[in-house]
């Protein structure tokens, strides 16, 4: 019963109408990359274990079985499923057309590499594969980008080389949200809050400079009507005091009391007799 | 004069602390001048995003510096020589000269706060301009390079800024890379290590902190040189000026 379960399984597989499924799914790296989930690429952990245990009559050894990626977005899901049984499943939805437009498949397939590529247990270096490597690429299956915050499923295959019929399939993975491009314009960048720092400096600065201005107002004011001459008190028989002012500035007295004068004798001119009578010669004096 | 010892005395703690005032103007304007030069050269991070007033503040407190190191001087004389006229004059423009520094203090604290007080307007900026043409992106540019290269950092928060914005760069160069080439790590001889390993942002061949606390730190170390040293320097010559106005008003 079994044998004969296996052999129809086998002719199945042969003829292309069934595939094998893997009970594996695939999945996000897990480990610390930074570009892991991006707005239009993902890096996956690689099919090393997937496909290792199966008797496949068609391509037989892992030097011949090729491991592909499926990648589809929602109807692609349904359409892969779909068109899963066919021959040349490379060219049936090739990755310049598969998100084009609303009628497109939404999915496309890219190789990944021989199966022996993938051996299990996984080798260091290999252990991740990036989908969306090639960018904006315009071959039919290659590694390219997908819609910018798209939502995917993945699911690893193994393809017979010679006709392209899908031989096993892991199961589609869960879904996978990539970033959803936000615009920076929708940074808000205005105000960002006021540091201690600030508060304190404005607010002791501002009050200490009213504080001077007011204090130097009063001064002004003080000085300016309110004070009043400081009288220099004499005290008697105090030295200090006295202001040897003659000995400052020499100058001849001028008694006051002759200012009517009209021309008063000072050193520099000094009376000049303008004419001499000498009555005696003239005239000599009679005896009485 | 009645009280000459006390005016004596005075004066002489007005002279002491004239010639601190002087020296304390002095290294204002030398430590006004040191921000002025900017020798982290982020200038165009706040010049392009029109917030520089940090360097306008230094711009001032280097002439406030030298202006109060000149009537720091001049104050010795007038106290010296005991004379109202000059006292007067020494008062008022050195009030002029403090509501100068005031403006710079005020000006420079301010602006930082703006600039740094959370990490939205550099990653705004460095979005924008990155990679972008014309003269303001081209500054940008080569300001992030340099502190990409020297700081051994990568977008603002961390790399993920490039992956969950659009940018410029992104839609110029975003089918191929994720983030700038600087943000991988080189040779001595100034090839990236591991281009393909960068792009999937292993963190062994990348940078992954983020620039913004060294271009907060810089900003904020200009700033606490204008302003907290401003402050400390105008409490200084608060207390002078009320002794002088007290000298002014015993002559």
């Amino acid at each position: 019963m079994a044998l004969l379960f296996y052999v129809v399984l086998c002719l199945s597989v042969w003829t292309g109408l069934c595939q094998i499924p893997v009970n594996n799914s695939p999945a996000i790296n897990p480990s610390s990359l930074a570009a892991k989930l991006t707005s239009n690429s993902v890096i996956l952990m690689p099919p090393s274990c997937y496909f290792d245990n199966l008797n496949i009559l068609t391509c037989n050894s892992p030097t011949t079985c090729e491991i592909w990626l499926v990648t589809a977005i929602d109807t692609g899901v349904s359409n892969f499923d779909a068109d899963k049984n066919k021959t040349y499943i490379d060219t049936l939805s090739p990755y310049p057309t598969a998100f084009s437009s609303n009628t497109s498949k939404k999915y496309f397939l890219t190789k990944l590499g021989l199966q022996k590529d993938y051996p299990c247990p996984v080798v260091a270096g290999t252990d991740y594969f990036r989908v969306g490597s090639d960018g904006s690429c315009s071959t039919p299956n290659c590694n390219g980008i997908l819609p910018v915050g798209s939502t995917a499923r993945f699911r690893y295959v193994l393809i017979n080389p010679a006709n392209k019929t899908v031989v096993a399939e892991s199961l589609w993975s869960n879904n996978i949200t990539l970033y959803p491009l936000k615009d920076p314009e929708s940074i808000d960048n205005g105000f960002a809050g006021r540091s201690a720092s600030m508060i304190v400096i404005t607010s002791i600065l501002c009050s200490f400079l009213a504080l001077l201005l007011l204090l130097l107002l009063i001064m002004l004011i003080y000085v300016l009507c309110c004070r009043e001459e400081k009288q220099e008190i004499q005290v008697p028989g105090s030295v200090r005091m006295y202001d040897t002012h003659n000995l400052k500035d020499p100058s001849p007295y001028v008694n006051r009391a002759y200012e009517d004068e009209p021309q008063r004798p000072t050193a520099t001119s000094p009376i000049r007799l303008k004419s001499y009578t000498d009555y005696d010669l003239k005239k000599p004096a009679t005896e009485l | 004069m009645a009280d000459g010892k006390g005016t004596t005395c005075l004066m002489v703690i007005l002279i002491l602390g004239n010639i601190f005032g002087a020296a304390a103007g002095l290294a204002l304007c030398a430590l006004a001048i040191w921000v002025a030069v900017d020798e982290y050269k982020l200038y165009p991070i706040s010049g392009v995003s029109g917030k520089d007033d940090i360097f306008a503040g230094a711009w001032i407190a280097i002439f406030t510096g030298f202006a109060f190191f000149c009537m720091c001087v001049f104050g010795i004389l007038a106290a010296a020589m005991k004379s109202r006229a000059l006292m007067l004059t020494y008062l008022i423009l050195m009030l002029i000269i403090y509501i100068f520094e005031c403006a710079s203090c005020i000006t420079a604290v301010t602006h930082r706060d703006y600039l740094v007080g959370n990490s939205n307007l550099v990653k705004k900026q460095m979005l924008k301009y990155y990679a972008a043409d014309g003269d303001s992106g081209s500054r940008i540019t080569l300001t992030w390079n340099k502190v990409m290269k020297e700081v051994e950092c990568c977008g603002t928060d961390g790399p993920v800024d490039w992956i969950e914005y659009n940018s410029t760069f992104r839609e110029m160069y975003g089918t191929d890379y994720p983030w700038p080439t600087h943000c991988c790590k080189r040779k001595n001889n100034y090839e990236v290590v591991n281009v393909e390993a960068c792009k999937n942002g292993q963190n062994t061949t990348m940078f992954t902190k983020g620039c913004f606390n060294h271009i907060e730190s810089v900003f904020s170390r200009y700033t606490w040189a204008i302003s907290w040293y401003g402050f400390a320097v105008l409490m200084f010559m608060f207390w002078l000026l009320i002794l002088a106005m007290v000298y002014y008003l015993i002559l």
